[in-house]
């Protein structure tokens, strides 16, 4: 029956679409659980220069990461991520330790941040960088369950911002 | 067990969450128009919306059992099928469409435009075609569903080592209000037609309309993808 060979086809072009990328995904998937990321380091006691010192070199980027599609619902998380750095933060902000950057993951260039943050879709991602190199790393996935209520969205996203900022690694 | 009862039940709900999502809305009124459109006989409309959801569940196991054996990984497989299956998606809507409103014809034999045996054609083709179409409308996820299943779903499958189960409960829920409503649809215009002893002039119009559909949604997707216009932006 030309009806039931026709649904054959297109099942076997689906299939021959998950088996080509296969071939396009080189590398096993690590079991990764761990949302943070902080490498072992030694808990020093610092002097108060010294503190004032390292802190200098501490930085917290904020990454939206999107895709060229901009769906409704894309829109609101990167303006509401956007709002809840900017408005809450604005001396971090100023000073500069604290900055919130909007990325299009579907640019050549950017899309190793996949990987990097092993993202599955649009993702608002806070990062501790000190002196030039990442510390810590946690994608605020909450993000998705928050976005029907603005009030808990922003307030979710100023904590774990709050939380970033404030860890001393 | 219980645990994993609470995860069937999240699975459910998360599918239902992603159905009314504003993303997926234009595959969503295009699989109730295609399996709704057979309103001579509403039985059938149940049996093709049943089929529908086969087919979605069928997808999101497939990448359940690929994710949860760890073949591949999370990131690769969502950016991949987003990318992909959506630039796909505009051209076969369009083309699928053309060849519901009768535009393009397998039937060059005819002579007459759309002939009885094409129509018989369109009629076998609906019950396997809703499976196709199915899986087709699960594979081509949206950010928005992409978060509920890759973000949501899949790190309860793997936490579970569920990737039959948990994905097809989730996918009976993405294809529950699309039986919902086509049948809702068919019931509604087979009455209205059998009060106008109408039924086959109301079937003709429910596929041209279902054509019609495919071919807008085929627009829609075509804008968004390739010329990067959201079209929600005009709302």
């Amino acid at each position: 029956m030309k009806a039931i060979k026709a649904a054959v086809v297109l099942s076997l072009i689906v299939i021959t679409i998950i088996t080509v990328s296969f071939a396009l995904d080189g590398h096993k998937a690590e079991a990764s659980d761990k949302k943070e990321v902080t490498p072992a380091t030694e808990k020093a006691k610092a002097s108060p220069a010294e503190v004032q010192k390292k802190q200098e070199g501490v930085k917290v980027v904020a990454y939206y990461f999107h895709g060229n599609v901009r769906c409704p619902t894309c829109m609101k998380l990167e303006e509401y991520s956007g709002e809840a750095i900017n408005q809450g933060f604005s001396d971090e902000i100023k000073k500069g330790s604290l900055e919130f950057k909007s990325v299009n993951i579907d640019e050549g260039s950017n899309s190793h941040f996949v990987q990097d943050y092993q993202l599955v879709t649009r993702s608002l991602v806070i990062s501790k960088i000190e002196n030039g190199k990442e510390v810590k790393w946690k994608n605020l996935d909450m993000i998705w369950n928050l976005v029907r209520d603005h009030d808990k969205y922003i307030e979710y996203v100023k904590e774990e911002t709050k939380k970033m900022i404030e860890d001393k690694s | 067990m219980n645990e994993f009862a609470i995860a069937l039940g999240s699975a459910f709900w998360l599918g239902i969450l992603t159905s009314i999502s504003p993303c997926p809305l234009a595959t969503n009124i295009a699989a109730i128009s295609y399996v709704g459109k057979d309103v001579a006989n509403p039985s059938r409309v149940l049996l093709g919306g049943m089929l529908y959801t086969a087919g979605r569940s069928i997808a999101y196991l497939v990448i359940g059992i690929i994710l949860v054996s760890s073949i591949l990984s999370a990131p690769s497989v969502s950016f991949f099928l987003q990318t992909y299956m959506n630039k796909i998606l505009g051209p076969l809507l369009l083309v699928t469409g053309l060849v519901l409103t009768g535009a393009i014809s397998f039937d060059f034999f005819s002579g007459n435009g759309i002939s009885q045996g094409f129509q018989e054609k369109i009629k076998k083709m609906g019950m396997a075609g809703a499976i196709v179409l199915g899986i087709v409308f699960a594979l081509s996820f949206c950010p928005v569903s992409a978060a509920l299943f890759f973000g949501s779903l899949i790190p309860v499958a793997l936490k579970f080592q569920s990737g039959v189960m948990l994905p097809s409960v989730y996918g009976l829920a993405t294809g529950l209000p699309v039986i919902f409503f086509a049948v809702l649809v068919a019931l509604g215009a087979n009455k209205v037609a059998s009060a106008f002893n109408k039924i086959t002039v109301f079937e003709i119009w429910a596929r041209r309309i279902t054509g019609a559909v495919f071919i807008l949604a085929g627009f829609f997707y075509i804008l968004e993808q390739y010329f990067h216009v959201s079209v929600w932006g005009w709302f």
